[in-house]
Parts: structure tokens; sequence; C-alpha cells
């Protein structure tokens, strides 16, 4: 690919707000519930 | 400003295993990552039919892409000349990417800073199709894209962005008063004067 013509404009456009394909950026965080429980042993 | 919308051509090499089922450019042969965006670096290095300006990619002050270089993400603004080089090499595969970012507007595409695949197209030739089912089947789900028949690619893309493709520039006024004295009556009758030895 490439382009014989000079270009004719430069523009800025932000990044698009929603990204449903791209991958979240941090790991999901633990609930509040999940936090709560106590560790069980084996009896 | 919504992100644009343009359409472009990617590599699958079926072969090498480490590049399969990933879609690389045709020129600088950057592998595209999947579920995440592409961001332009410049690549020109002297000697390199496509470099312009000469180097810049270690310039921190200058982003790609540079609108005097000739880096940047490609895609053109209409389906046509993507679906053209299509025809000329087999695991050559057409889609359509939205971009962001600086935007190098040129009449027949754009170079970006940001892009990320939206869609491929599914290949007009049924023995193309047949070839390369399976490994379009993998792209498609390694970069979670669908796989769109021609015909609806256009419509699918818009709906995430639009075309910032510039309006044709209009002949000159200039042009146009030189055009319309050659055609005039007086003009015409001249030369013809001429031309018959009057």
């Amino acid at each position: 690919m490439g382009f014989t013509s000079k270009p004719v404009r430069v523009i800025e456009i932000p990044e698009p707000m929603s990204e449903p394909l791209l991958a979240p950026e941090r790991e999901p965080q633990r609930t509040e519930r999940e936090e709560e429980v106590p560790a069980t042993t084996p009896a | 400003m919504i992100p644009a919308v343009g359409y472009r051509f990617w590599r699958v090499d079926p072969d090498d295993a480490w590049s399969r089922g990933r879609l690389q450019s045709p020129v600088a042969e950057t592998l595209w990552p999947p579920l995440d965006r592409l961001d332009a670096e410049c690549q020109t290095r002297p000697g390199l039919r496509l470099a312009r300006a000469g180097l810049h990619r270690h310039d921190e002050e200058r982003m790609s892409p540079e609108p005097a270089c000739s880096c940047g993400i490609y895609a053109y603004h209409d389906i046509a000349p993507m679906t053209r080089a299509l025809r000329e090499e087999p695991y050559m595969f057409g889609g359509a990417v939205l971009c962001w970012g600086r935007i190098v507007i040129h009449p027949e595409g754009m170079r970006a800073q940001h892009a990320r695949p939206l869609a491929l197209c599914r290949p007009e030739s049924p023995g193309v199709q047949q070839r390369t089912a399976r490994l379009l089947r993998e792209v498609t789900k390694e970069y979670a894209i669908p796989l769109l028949e021609l015909k609806d690619l256009v419509a699918y893309a818009s709906e995430f962005g639009a075309s910032y493709k510039p309006e044709p520039v209009p002949p000159s006024r200039r042009g146009l008063d030189r055009v319309r004295d050659a055609l005039s009556w007086r003009q015409l009758r001249r030369r013809l004067g001429k031309a018959f030895g009057g």
C-alpha cells in the first residue's frame, strides 16, 4: 500500500469512547463478598 | 469527531507457525495485535521505496504519521482499491479498519496513528474461499471480528465511524475559462480558417 498523492489535511480524532473489542487494561477486581469469605481448612 | 473508517488488506501466512492466524501488514510486515489497537511507528529507512522524509522514528517530537513522511497505518477511503489488490496475491485478505489519533488524509486514503480491524471480507472466488476457509475462521476468532460478504462490509463499518474522504477538487476557474475560450465560436472559426488555408 502506498499513496502517490500529497496529503491534503491532517486531523486529530480522539480515542473512541466505547471499545468493546479492546482487551481490558487491568484485571477484574475482586468483589467485597469474595474478600469476606473465610478460608476453610479441610476437616 | 468520530473515528475514521477505512479499507485495507493484510497478508496471513498459513505456513508460518509464529504468525499464523495473525494479520500482517503487507509492506512493513507488522503483526496486528489481536483485541488491541495497533500504534503507528515510523519504519522508514534509507533505501526503502516509500521513504520520503528520512528517519524520524527516534525523534520524540515528531510522532507517526508525519505528514512529510510515508509512515503510518494505511487505509483506503473506498473499498475498490482494496479489492483490486486482493486479486493480485493469494493469502491476502481485505477488510475494514477503524482509525483515530493523528490522521493524515490523502485523496485516495489515510495514514493513521492508531487503528484496529473491524471486519474481514470473504474472498469472492469460490476456489479461494474453499482454500482459505479454515485460516479465515482462525483469524476472525483471534481478533473477535466478523467475516462478512464484500457487499456488506461498508454498511457494517459505517456503524463504527465515518469516511474522511476529501471532496474532489473542482477544476480551477482559470482552467474552465481556458476550455471555454478554446471552444468558443470565434476560436473555432479561426482554427478552421487556418486549417483550410483561409
